[in-house]
């Protein structure tokens, strides 16, 4: 075998398959793309083979990614050889999305430090043996992978709402504008909103503050109101409780129990998690990427 | 101190910088951790990097990124194929256009389009012109790290022209979004080709003024030559591309080795340092070699208008708003099922490639993108360790990082 | 009055009171009155026209316009779009950017040194200033010529270092201080061949007084022991640089280097580096406090260029001197007018090589002073002393 001609996927997976025999999985090799691939354990060592052995010459490691394949998480390298023009790439997987260790390949390529950084920081596949395996694009006191298929939308960081909460709140703002209008017009109102409404002229005792502020002057609906602004609540103004003469806004009807962040509070850190993937391909188990 | 004492404290990869670093005789030094941005002038964006220092000596230092991240990744799983090209604008802000080549490539790859010969030359020609453009910016901007401030505007008044110049073509001065799949958002009309022409001339003959300026200055030179020394062997096992990795020695260039659309029909040479001036592999000929990649393209530039194929009624779209694409590609694009591509593509600061998963539907499944600058600015502590806080800002300039491409 | 005899003494002898006042307050009033004189009427103009200048002279050598459109304020805007001169070039520029650096927030950096922080400028700006007590603008202009002229000035010009390694040290910032310790190597390295090269003219003069040094430049001048006559000398001939020939060149060369070291002015930018520093020891500084720095460096700037000029260079006396004289104009104007070109050449000099070099590294800047700079000075020193024994 010529040390300097090109090789194809198909004859580096026969050289892997002399050393390691069974660990090699599976090989794709058709115009779109090529790749090997292999089982995590013996996956050091044949980085190792492939990139010192001078049928290969694969120096350069180009680039190191994960995939979420539903049962696990893939990881993917692309290798290219600049003396012999030739690339592959080479795949690994997770044993589980619970078990999610896999052999770091650092000493083989340091540039795959920081992309395993990152792809622990998207997938939180751990890399076993990586020096310094921290978050990289995200901060460090993020919670969740966001590229895995199963991780909702964050609803807040930081006290900053994120664009979903933001939506939430929207709805919620529209949905008591329109009842508050609902109630000063009289259209369709709900009976038990009754008393609130008799309520009203006890309180422009106190000229101004509270009382055309409550029920009245509805925002337009399409208005996006900023979340930190005290929203008219979604129930307006029950009975028992009115307004303090002294306090300047009133803010606190019994919903948003006195918060200046009115948005769903109690909402747990996440939402229930949506459905697995949207549609992730699923065969059965040694999770492909390619249907050959 | 001179500089040769200061490079000779650099030792070896493993990271223990106490055990060579040695103050002289008695004296007491205390380290100080000096933190470099993310809002200093020197870091190109919002870089920030930890800098251990001894007096004015980098001991060690540690790139933070993420600062402008935007998850890019999880928007292209959430977007149709063709709605993710104006987000590869926003990658490497400074060569939007070369962004949208690659991805277009991708996706063409992905969904088996062909292209007309006459996109195939202009999106040649376009991408090109993105690089001198780049070029042109990154070569002033070295000069202003360096602590020149002339080169720069000098080279922005070209940056400006061709600025103008992909206004006309696209309607934006920095984001274009000019690339479409499967061909481009419009023909290059005649006036256009002259202009360009014009641009090509100007630069050439500015060219000297840049290099004058910055390449051939002494106190330039004084400040770029053997400082920041990426050796061969390591700019390869840290996966470093582009104009870096020529300079470090290594005859390497996707567009050639590698060939994609029609760059092998095109004659130009490569750039790659050969020790004539400085040490292979230091700020200088990272510099020089963009300089003289800026003389290379103009040449492809000239060839790719010489070359290009007349007009083909069949391709010329109906109404102007309509791409001037291959007719043949479908409306709503979709990948195979469980198919895969990683396509590479030389950009100006290194070989940007993007993956890409397809499950049958009309947005990937997964995209990952694989960002030269990413990768280069992860060597800066293995290159900047024992020299003082001004080469640091060099050898970052050198690398020439843009940070929208690092934090996607 | 004869404008000849003219002093500021003279003037405050004419007061009623005057001579009831005890001479030490004699002495401070006419201190304070000098330096407030020296602040309003020559510093400030100087720091504003300047500044001016510095934009005026990038722009041109950038190709771009630099600011063109301030003019005279409150104009109606029919008469500022309609006739161009009202803008004036752009003059008011700088006293519009005066007018923004007066409003803007006075911040203190709460965990630095507050007194220190806020004394720093004062400091460096009374280096400035304290500059143009001995530098004769013109014959007999000089608000004191003191016999050891030459050595205050030096003395004098080093001052600002200490407002430099203040403001660095009570910015409470890593890089302030950084640049504070840059400015302070620097500095202190560059004094050395600066002191020689400017012993240089005055071993040929035989005096530090800086008016004799003018002085032997009009009469008496000699070359190598050949004395020039003085009807050429008074027109140029008689200038250090052409006594003691190659060799006051040479010290003119490191005086002037050394000067730009110890403004900052780039090649030498090094404890300001914008790229490197953010902005060295200016980093938490705003407003006014910045704008006191940026005046006195500027006022610094044209004083040492003064200095050069009437060191190397003649001073108030040349061609121009002696053509206006000749044509009847009194002399304190044409000296002012010869002294002016010099000057204001070696000024617009300095702003040309900073928008052309990059700055140099702070090994290179010693490199520079210790291995070039003080060796050159030294031979030239010693030639000149050559000179001035042949000439004796």
């Amino acid at each position: 075998m010529t040390t300097t001609a090109a090789m194809t996927v198909t004859a580096m997976a026969e050289l892997l398959r002399e050393r390691f025999g069974k660990k090699v999985l599976e090989v794709h090799d058709d115009d779109m793309s090529q790749w090997i691939r292999l089982d995590r354990d013996v996956m050091v060592e044949a980085c190792r083979f492939l990139r010192d052995d001078p049928r290969t010459d694969m120096k350069m490691c180009h680039d190191l990614c994960g995939v979420d394949r539903v049962t696990s998480f893939e990881v993917v390298l692309h290798l290219y050889s600049l003396t012999l023009k030739h690339g592959c790439g080479l795949k690994m997987n997770t044993a589980s999305r619970d078990e999610v260790n896999v052999p770091s390949l650092t000493s083989v390529w340091p540039t795959t430090d920081w992309h395993e950084r990152e792809t622990y920081d998207m997938f939180g596949v751990i890399f076993d043996g990586h020096p310094n395996l921290r978050r990289i694009l995200l901060p460090e006191d993020w919670e969740g992978f966001p590229l895995r298929k199963d991780e909702g939308n964050p609803l807040e960081y930081h006290g900053i709402p994120s664009i979903s909460t933001i939506r939430t709140l929207e709805e919620q703002n529209r949905a008591a504008d329109d009842a508050a209008r609902a109630e000063k017009y009289g259209s369709a109102a709900p009976a038990k909103k009754k008393p609130a409404a008799t309520k009203k002229p006890a309180a422009t005792k106190k000229p101004a503050a509270a009382a055309p502020k409550a029920p009245g002057a509805p925002a337009p609906p399409g208005a996006p109101r900023p979340p930190g602004a005290p929203k008219p609540p979604g129930a307006p103004r029950p009975p028992g409780a009115p307004t303090p003469p002294g306090a300047p806004k009133a803010p606190a009807p019994p919903m948003p129990p006195g918060a200046p962040k009115p948005p769903s509070p109690p909402a747990p850190p996440k939402p229930p998690a949506p459905p697995m993937p949207p549609s992730p391909p699923a065969p059965p188990m040694p999770p492909s990427g390619g249907g050959s | 101190m001179s500089t040769t004492d200061v490079t000779d404290r650099v030792v070896g990869d493993d990271g223990e910088l106490a055990e060579y670093w040695v103050p002289a005789r008695d004296a007491r030094s205390e380290e100080m951790v000096v933190n470099m941005g993310p809002q200093h002038p020197a870091t190109h964006g919002v870089l920030r990097v930890a800098v251990k220092t001894d007096g004015e000596v980098v001991l060690d230092c540690e790139p933070m990124v993420g600062n402008l991240h935007r998850c890019k990744e999880k928007i292209a799983e959430n977007v149709q194929y063709w709605q993710f090209m104006p987000y590869t604008d926003r990658l490497d802000y400074l060569a939007a256009m070369n962004n949208e080549h690659v991805y277009a490539r991708a996706v063409e790859k992905l969904c088996s389009i062909e292209i007309p010969e006459r996109i195939q030359y202009i999106r040649i020609l376009i991408a090109e012109l993105g690089r001198i453009a780049s070029h042109i910016f990154s070569v002033g901007v070295y000069g202003l790290d360096i602590g020149a401030f002339t080169p720069f505007l000098y080279c922005y008044r070209e940056r400006e022209r061709s600025n103008s110049l992909f206004e006309k073509l696209s309607g934006g001065r920095m984001l274009y979004h000019y690339f479409r799949v499967g061909g481009v958002a419009r023909d290059l009309s005649d006036e256009w080709i002259q202009e360009a022409i014009e641009f090509l001339d100007i630069v050439e003959e500015k060219m000297s003024e840049y290099n004058l300026l910055t390449t051939w200055n002494k106190v330039f030179q004084n400040r770029t030559m053997g400082i920041g020394v990426l050796t061969p062997d390591k700019a390869i096992a840290f996966g470093i591309t582009g104009p870096a990795l020529r300079a470090s020695g290594v005859d390497w260039d996707t567009r050639r080795d590698d060939p994609y659309d029609i760059y092998d029909k095109f004659d130009w040479k490569v750039p790659v340092a050969d020790g004539q001036h400085g040490t292979v592999g230091d700020c200088w000929n990272r510099h020089w070699i963009r300089a003289q990649e800026l003389v290379e393209s103009i040449k492809i530039c000239r060839q790719a208008i010489d070359k290009m194929p007349k007009r083909d009624p069949a391709l010329t779209p109906k109404s102007m708003y309509q791409p001037y694409i291959n007719p043949k590609v479908p409306r709503i694009l979709r990948g195979p099922k469980d198919a895969e591509v990683y396509v590479r593509g030389e950009n100006p600061r290194g070989e940007l490639a993007f993956y890409l998963v397809s499950d049958a539907k009309n947005a990937p499944y997964r995209c990952h993108i694989r960002a030269p600058a990413f990768v280069n600015i992860a060597l800066l502590a293995e290159i900047s360790r024992g020299y003082l806080i001004a080469d640091l800002v060099a050898i970052i300039g050198s690398i020439d990082i843009v940070l929208g491409e690092v934090d996607r | 009055m004869n404008l000849d005899e003219l002093t500021l003494t003279g003037l405050f002898e004419e007061l009623p009171f005057w001579v009831d006042i005890p001479p030490f307050a004699q002495m401070t009033v006419i201190g304070l009155v000098g330096a407030a004189a020296v602040v309003l009427l020559i510093v400030a103009p100087i720091g504003l026209m300047g500044t001016y200048a510095e934009r005026r002279v990038s722009a041109f050598m950038q190709d771009r316009c630099g600011p063109n459109y301030v003019g005279i304020p409150f104009l109606p805007r029919k008469i500022y779009t309609n006739y161009k001169w009202t803008r004036l070039f752009g003059l008011g520029q700088s006293l519009a950017d005066g007018i923004k650096l007066l409003s803007k927030e006075d911040f203190v950096p709460p965990k630095g040194e507050p007194f220190l922080f806020i004394a720093a400028p004062v400091v460096a700006f009374a280096g400035a200033i304290g500059l143009f007590a001995a530098l004769p603008l013109s014959d007999g202009l000089i608000a004191a010529d003191v016999n050891v002229g030459v050595f205050y000035l030096l003395a004098v010009g080093a001052i600002e270092i200490i407002g430099v390694l203040m403001a660095g040290w009570a910015s409470n910032n890593k890089w302030s201080l950084i640049g504070a310790m840059r400015e302070v190597a620097q500095v202190v390295s560059y004094e050395i061949p600066m002191a020689m090269a400017a012993l240089c003219p005055v071993l040929i003069a035989g005096s530090l007084q800086m008016t004799d040094i003018v002085a032997v430049q009009r009469t008496g001048a000699t070359f190598w022991g050949i004395s020039i006559p003085d009807s050429i000398a008074g027109w140029g001939a008689g200038w250090m640089i052409f006594q003691a020939f190659p060799f006051n060149i040479i010290a003119l060369v490191i005086f002037y280097i050394c000067v730009l070291a110890n403004l900052k002015r780039a090649p030498f930018d090094l404890p300001e580096s914008e790229s490197e520093l953010v902005s060295g020891f200016l980093t938490e500084y705003s407003g006014m406090r910045w704008g006191l720095f940026v005046l006195g460096e500027y006022g610094a700037m044209f004083a040492l260029s003064g200095i050069s000029a009437t060191l190397f260079l003649g001073g108030w006396s040349g061609p121009v001197y002696s053509l206006l004289t000749a044509i009847g104009l009194p002399s304190i104007v044409a000296g002012v007018a010869e002294f002016s070109y010099k000057a204001v050449g070696l000024f617009i000099f300095m702003m040309i090589i900073r928008w052309t070099l990059p700055r140099l590294r702070l090994d290179q800047v010693m490199v520079m002073c210790y291995k070039y700079l003080v060796p050159f000075a030294m031979a030239c020193l010693l030639f000149c002393a050559a000179a001035a024994l042949v000439a004796r």
